[in-house]
């Protein structure tokens, strides 16, 4: 079944409760123990690192972001994410309904670590998640958090 | 030596009046009939001179009593007899006498009787006969032998040759009475012997009349000096012409003019002339006609179509014809004396002129100067000039002959042509000017530059109607001022067509309007900037048509008064039809342009929109979608099999919806070619989309027909790629035979390259040949044929955005073939 990895603590951002809760649901159908932080409002969970940062507080692993936000849109967030000191080093993985090539450049070129497309998630939700999850936690090396 | 024959050689007593038997002489028509006469022979026997005549053998024809006695010989010996054996007891310088030698004059010598020497000379006549005359040496007068050395005159004088009395002669009287010259024989400066012909032209009926006058009486006074040199000259035996004019009185008091030929004879034994004269009058006449000033050379010169200036060789005139006063209205008398420069030069052409007569100089004809003439009047005519120098024997200049011709004519027809073709050029050069541009305003400038050239323009406008909304919009206005243009910024300024004006009054007539103003007045009238102190006094106004609607109308003005006529107007109504059309091809140019801009953005509004609410569909969709699968993960046992289903037609609704929006955002993204179009292999992109769908290909047992060597497409590849996968899915999906066959290929022209997908499916009725490219199209039930109906919209607007078209070839029932082309770039 699953291999048995450090749990992440991973931030998701999305606007559509609708998706955030399938997401959410599809997250725990791998089974993993991941910590999932969840914002509907990009400018919400800016704030909440922000204030994290102050606080000596924890930062996430992973952030899934999604591209079409309201208010502050998901572009705008990867890019203050970006340059934001505390949080430039935290992978951004983009989750989108748009398969839109320019989507897709702009989002690498604010900085994502990966464009992933909501329909891709929902049709096999736990390899796709599974995997991602997988990739982040063991595969790849992330900078240790304090 | 040869004497040659005189045509007025018989010398004879004219009349029977003498009774003596004159000895006349003559040099030349001896000859063999003569010498058998009677007359002849005894005149020649009785001759003191020893004479005989040779032939040209060198035998003794005749040989006179005074010759027989000299030689010692008898006459009947000697006759027929060589002479050589004749002489054959003489010598000539110790060496027997040769018929050769006896051509010269000659000592002959006796060989016994040493006193004996005969000088001889021989003289030739006509018929071959030669006359050689012998003399005792020591009864020859030294005097004398002198005259045998002189010339051809000495030989035929008569004391050689005596000629029998004329009265026993009727030959010769005959003759000498019906000769065509009057002759006459004078003694002592008197006349006293003259046929009838002599009378007659001196206009006297019978010789009695001026025999015994003295010959002076007959001569006019301007010969006397000529003929009595002459007479003196003959009567010393020296050279006279063989021919000569003198001019002689007749009884009337007119004067005859005579050719005259005059020789030394003997009559009645003294020394006497002949004269003999032929009438050269109406030679004479004709000569003095030609020659004289007053006469036919002053008539040739005046009936010249030409007119002619003679000039000495400083240019001075000296004379002028008919014609040149006609041509000038100089009249002879204002012409002559006149120097350089003339008054009929124009000053500005005096240079080339005298350049001009320099250069006749050194030729002596210079032919079409074409130069300018001013007439008395003033006015201006075109010349072509001719000048010839005329030289005297001696080949030195002496006059200067300028014929002038009238080519005022010649001159403005060229001009016309040269004007025609000027303008030919001006309304191609417009033409051609106008296809670069599509700037209504500049289109009015280029105008007004070409009108420029062609017509005096100080101010030009055009305006274009619109007919709508009654009023006139101004497009180009300029003013020339001082040498400067000023241009108008009015363009697009409206004015309401007021109907008082002539832009109104040739936009209702749809004719050009000439409007000539006996001055310019002040203020300006139809232009209003520019000059404000004068206003325009010639007018023109042309309207401008396209397509037989009046759009605006031209204008082109001057302040200079009567400076236009109709052929300006014609030519600036040639200019405005092409400027008229160019215009409106510029306006509807104009309006296209913004049309497809227009188009464009809509298009992209439409794209735009499109995306956006597919996208914005597409986030419920995967809200309902993922809620399904969460349903079924969890809550499936809570469903009864009629739930179950209709779980499963939300999915499978889900599925369908997700592809339409798929497509149309799809649809949406190729509105405009962002990606760069390159040379695609074709083949090769063919090959990986049919691994794509080598499943299907599989699943119907399908058979590919790809045809060799495609040509490569220009295009974009993603983009390429989605035409044959959406073409050949199609092909595979819609076919109802057991094996489909699908067939691939192209064909590539200089412009295009045309590919065809070939099948042997189900077909298409042509009514929908058209509407099966439209979106979401179906032409059958969901479940016959799945597809959302977007794949063939999404080819074409592929293709449409390559720069090419699509079609479709169908028989229902057995198969389709798809075309599409795309652009060689």
């Amino acid at each position: 079944m699953t291999r048995q990895t450090s749990p992440l603590r991973i931030l998701l951002i999305d606007d559509n409760q609708d998706h955030a809760r399938i997401l959410q649901w599809a997250f725990k159908q791998t089974g993993r123990k991941d910590c999932i932080t969840y914002f509907d409002d990009g400018q919400r969970a800016l704030d909440y690192l922000e204030s994290n940062g102050q606080n000596q507080g924890e930062f996430p692993d992973l952030i899934f972001l999604d591209f079409n936000l309201p208010r502050v849109d998901g572009r705008e967030v990867l890019r203050k994410l970006k340059i934001g000191e505390n949080t430039r080093s935290i992978p951004v993985i983009i989750l989108s309904s748009s398969e839109r090539e320019e989507d897709i450049r702009k989002a690498y070129e604010l900085g994502a670590s990966s464009y992933v497309s909501k329909s891709v998630i929902l049709d096999s939700y736990t390899t796709v998640l599974q995997t991602l999850q997988d990739y982040w936690s063991t595969i790849a090396k992330l900078p240790s958090r304090r | 030596m040869r004497l040659r024959p005189k045509q007025n050689a018989l010398r004879r007593r004219p009349d029977g009046r003498s009774k003596k038997s004159p000895r006349s002489v003559s040099g030349a028509t001896i000859d063999g009939s003569l010498l058998s006469t009677p007359a002849f022979s005894g005149a020649f026997d009785k001759a003191k001179e020893g004479m005989l005549i040779l032939d040209r053998k060198g035998r003794c024809r005749e040989v006179n009593r005074a010759a027989a006695k000299m030689l010692g010989l008898r006459k009947n010996l000697m006759r027929n007899k060589p002479i050589d054996i004749i002489l054959a007891k003489y010598t000539v310088a110790g060496r027997p006498v040769t018929v050769e030698a006896l051509k010269g004059e000659l000592l002959l010598v006796h060989e016994a009787k040493a006193k004996i020497a005969i000088r001889t000379r021989a003289v030739d006549f006509s018929g071959g006969l030669s006359l050689l005359v012998l003399r005792r040496k020591d009864r020859l007068p030294a005097r004398e032998s002198e005259a045998w050395k002189v010339d051809r005159a000495s030989l035929v004088l008569p004391e050689f040759f005596p000629l029998p009395p004329s009265e026993e002669e009727p030959d010769f009287r005959s003759l000498f009475q019906h000769s065509p010259y009057g002759t006459c024989i004078l003694q002592n400066n008197s006349i006293v012997v003259a046929n009838p012909m002599f009378c007659k032209l001196l206009g006297y009926r019978a010789s009695d009349e001026i025999v015994g006058k003295e010959i002076r009486q007959f001569l006019d006074g301007g010969s006397h000096m000529l003929f009595s040199l002459l007479q003196q000259r003959a009567f010393r035996g020296e050279t006279i012409p063989a021919r000569f004019e003198i001019r002689m009185l007749r009884e009337n008091g007119t004067t005859i003019d005579v050719e005259s030929t005059m020789s030394l004879s003997l009559y009645r034994d003294a020394p006497a002339l002949n004269l003999s004269i032929n009438d050269v009058t109406d030679r004479k006449e004709l000569e003095r006609r030609l020659t004289d000033s007053e006469g036919l050379l002053r008539n040739v010169i005046n009936s010249m179509v030409d007119a002619l200036v003679i000039t000495d060789l400083q240019g001075k005139v000296l004379d002028v014809n008919d014609e040149f006063e006609r041509f000038t209205g100089f009249s002879r008398r204002d012409a002559f004396g006149v120097e350089i420069p003339y008054p009929w030069v124009p000053e500005e052409d005096l240079r080339s002129y005298i350049g001009w007569l320099e250069k006749l100089r050194e030729n002596n004809v210079l032919r079409d100067f074409d130069i300018t003439w001013l007439r008395k009047s003033g006015e201006r005519i075109a010349v072509s000039l001719n000048t010839t120098m005329l030289r005297n024997s001696a080949g030195d200049p002496v006059l200067m002959v300028n014929i002038a011709r009238d080519i005022t004519e010649r001159q403005t027809s060229r001009e016309k042509l040269s004007r025609q073709v000027r303008r030919l050029q001006v309304l191609y050069e417009l033409s051609r000017a106008l296809t670069e541009t599509f700037d209504t305003r500049e289109i009015a400038r280029i105008t007004f530059q070409q009108i420029e050239k062609v017509i005096p323009v100080d101010a030009f406008f055009i305006d274009r109607f619109d007919e709508k909304r009654n009023l006139l919009r101004a497009i180009y206005n300029v003013d020339v001022f001082e040498g400067k243009r000023i241009e108008s910024d009015a363009r697009g300024a409206e004015v309401p067509l007021d109907e008082r004006t002539a832009s109104a009054k040739v936009i209702r007539d749809r004719k050009p309007l000439l409007e000539l103003r006996p001055e310019a007045p002040s203020g300006p009238v139809y232009v209003p900037f520019g000059n404000p102190n004068r206003g325009a006094a010639s007018l023109m106004f042309v309207p401008m048509f396209s397509r037989d609607r009046t759009i605006g109308v031209m204008s082109v003005q001057s302040y200079e008064p009567n400076i236009y006529s109709n052929d300006h107007l014609t030519l600036l109504e040639s200019i405005a039809n092409v400027v008229g059309i160019a215009i409106e091809k510029a306006i509807l140019y104009q309006e296209t342009i913004t049309k497809s801009q227009e188009i464009e953005a809509r298009n992209k509004e439409l794209d735009d929109f499109t995306y956006v609410v597919s996208h914005d569909l597409k986030e419920p969709l995967i809200s309902v979608e993922g809620y399904t699968k969460i349903i079924r993960h969890e809550y499936l046992n809570l469903f009864d099999e009629a739930g179950r289903e209709y779980l499963q037609s939300v999915m499978d609704s889900c599925i369908h919806m997700k592809r339409l929006i798929d497509e149309l955002l799809q649809l949406s993204r190729i509105a405009k070619l962002s990606e760069k179009k390159a040379k695609i292999d074709s083949a090769k992109l063919i090959h990986d989309v049919l691994e794509e769908l080598q499943f299907s290909i599989r699943e119907r047992k399908a058979e590919i027909v790809l045809q060799q060597d495609l040509p490569p497409i220009d295009g974009v590849d993603t983009y390429m790629r989605i035409v044959f996968r959406n073409l050949l899915s199609n092909a595979l999906k819609f076919c109802d035979k057991p094996q489909p066959r699908i067939e691939i290929g192209a064909s590539a022209t200089e412009d295009e390259v045309v590919y065809f997908i070939k099948d042997n499916g189900i077909g298409i009725e042509p009514e929908y040949f058209e509407k099966i490219f439209m979106i979401f199209q179906r032409l059958h039930k969901k479940d016959e044929y799945e597809g959302a109906g977007a794949g063939l919209t999404i080819v074409k607007k592929i293709v449409a955005s390559h720069g090419g078209r699509i079609w479709v070839d169908s028989v229902r029932g057995q198969g389709s073939t798809f075309y599409f082309t795309i652009p060689v770039s």
